[in-house]
């Protein structure tokens, strides 16, 4: 038992090693007196073995000139062509070639599967003019169209939102600059036009539901807005910008104002019930999204067709 | 022929090795039992460790075979070759000159002490 097990690790020794001292070896194992003794040299032998494979590459070929003395005695001899350990060169190759492999699996895994990618579309629409509908329509179709597989399309249409919402983050920095620098208005004059429209009013309400004129046709028309929504819309909201920026929404003296970082306040005109503008005499509006009770939970800037989500934090 | 230095300082088992073959061409097994009794028993020399020192010592010159003998096809032969016999005296003389510097190094010691 032990023997065989010894000849065994002596055959899968290195062929040069092997050929030169595994009869020997084996001969030394039969001198062994004992079976304390052969489970040593049994030991030994895994050792060496060991050895010959991690330490002595050098070694692991048989010279040519050996083969060919053995050839010419008329032994059986083998000998591979190549090279047994593999050449620098080839070990680099295969390093690249494991690297590129595996920055296309990343690639794959990472590119491979369909990421639902949001992709808000502008619905500034003139209410009952008939656009409404088409643009919905339009909406719905290019939505279908991004469920379709096509991640490299998705990954532009993402980067080309977070530009977008950027640049609103940026303007809305902006204009609250503009209106720290701007002086203060002064009480009782009338307040600068929206889009050319009249003069709005400002959202100040009393307590009580009271008409509150808007701005959003020719010819003024009276809308009612309670305290109580208004306060609804009071709180903080964070920007689905890469930044993540927060906006603050605050009343007071009846009347909206909205800020960023804490530093640059701007007042919000009423256009409807939930729809702002900001700071008069920009482009850019709010449209506070209410659930069916309660708090708003979600505002939308909108910009010249484009807009950008806000959370309530 | 190398410079015996180079070879220097050698490992115990190589110089085990090299000293059992100073005297006559021994074969594996008479090596193992020559280092045993230079020894005396302390150091014993597993044919791995044996045959992969002697591997490396046909391979730098320090010790070639001389074949084999009639009675045992199986048992090849060993001699230390003229290189192996300067290496061996290089190594012989090196360690004398440890044994000297030690010893002079306790007899230095052994007054403090006392």
């Amino acid at each position: 038992m032990l023997r065989s097990c010894y000849r065994t690790i002596l055959a899968v020794h290195p062929p040069r090693f092997r050929q030169r001292f595994a009869g020997e070896m084996l001969g030394i194992f039969d001198e062994a007196h004992s079976k304390f003794a052969a489970a040593r040299l049994v030991l030994d032998g895994i050792a060496s073995l060991a050895r010959q494979w991690i330490l002595r590459s050098e070694f692991w070929e048989q010279p040519i000139a050996e083969v060919e003395t053995l050839r010419s005695s008329g032994a059986p001899a083998f000998y591979t062509f190549d090279s047994f350990q593999p050449r620098n060169s080839a070990l680099m190759q295969g390093a690249v070639l494991s690297l590129a492999i595996f920055c296309a699996v990343c690639f794959i895994m990472k590119y491979g599967v369909n990421h639902a990618v949001y992709m808000p579309f502008a619905s500034i629409v003139a209410e009952g003019s008939g656009h409404e509908s088409v643009t919905r329509a339009k909406h719905t179709a290019l939505s279908q169209e991004s469920a379709t597989p096509n991640p490299g399309q998705n990954q532009r249409r993402a980067e080309a939102l977070n530009q977008e919402q950027n640049k609103i983050a940026a303007k809305l920095h902006r204009l609250l600059m503009q209106a720290a620098a701007a002086p203060p208005a002064e009480q009782g004059l009338p307040r600068t036009e929206v889009r050319g429209l009249p003069a709005p009013m400002r959202n100040v309400v009393p307590d009580a539901a009271v008409p509150v004129p808007s701005p959003g046709t020719q010819t003024s028309t009276t809308i009612f807005i309670s305290k109580q929504i208004l306060e609804s819309y009071v709180g903080i909201y964070v920007l689905d910008s890469p930044d993540r920026e927060t906006i603050s929404i605050s009343m007071t003296a009846g009347e909206l104002a909205l800020e960023t970082g804490g530093k640059q306040e701007c007042s919000l005109t009423v256009i409807s019930e939930n729809r702002f503008a900001v700071c008069n005499g920009s482009d850019l509006w709010i449209e506070f999204l209410l659930p069916g009770s309660g708090m708003a939970q979600q505002i939308i800037i909108h910009d010249a067709g484009r807009e950008i989500r806000a959370h309530r934090r | 022929m190398r410079n015996p230095v180079e070879f220097l300082p050698l490992s115990p088992a190589t110089l085990h090795i090299l000293l059992s073959l100073a005297g006559e061409d021994l074969h594996g097994y008479g090596i193992m039992q020559e280092v045993a009794r230079q020894s005396d028993g302390r150091y014993k020399l597993g044919p791995g460790t044996l045959y992969d020192n002697l591997q490396k010592l046909i391979d730098r010159g320090l010790v070639r075979e001389v074949g084999q003998r009639s009675g045992d096809e199986r048992r090849r032969y060993y001699r230390l070759s003229t290189l192996g016999l300067s290496v061996l005296s290089a190594e012989t003389d090196r360690l004398d000159g440890v044994v000297r510097e030690a010893k002079l190094r306790m007899q230095q010691r052994q007054p403090k002490e006392a």
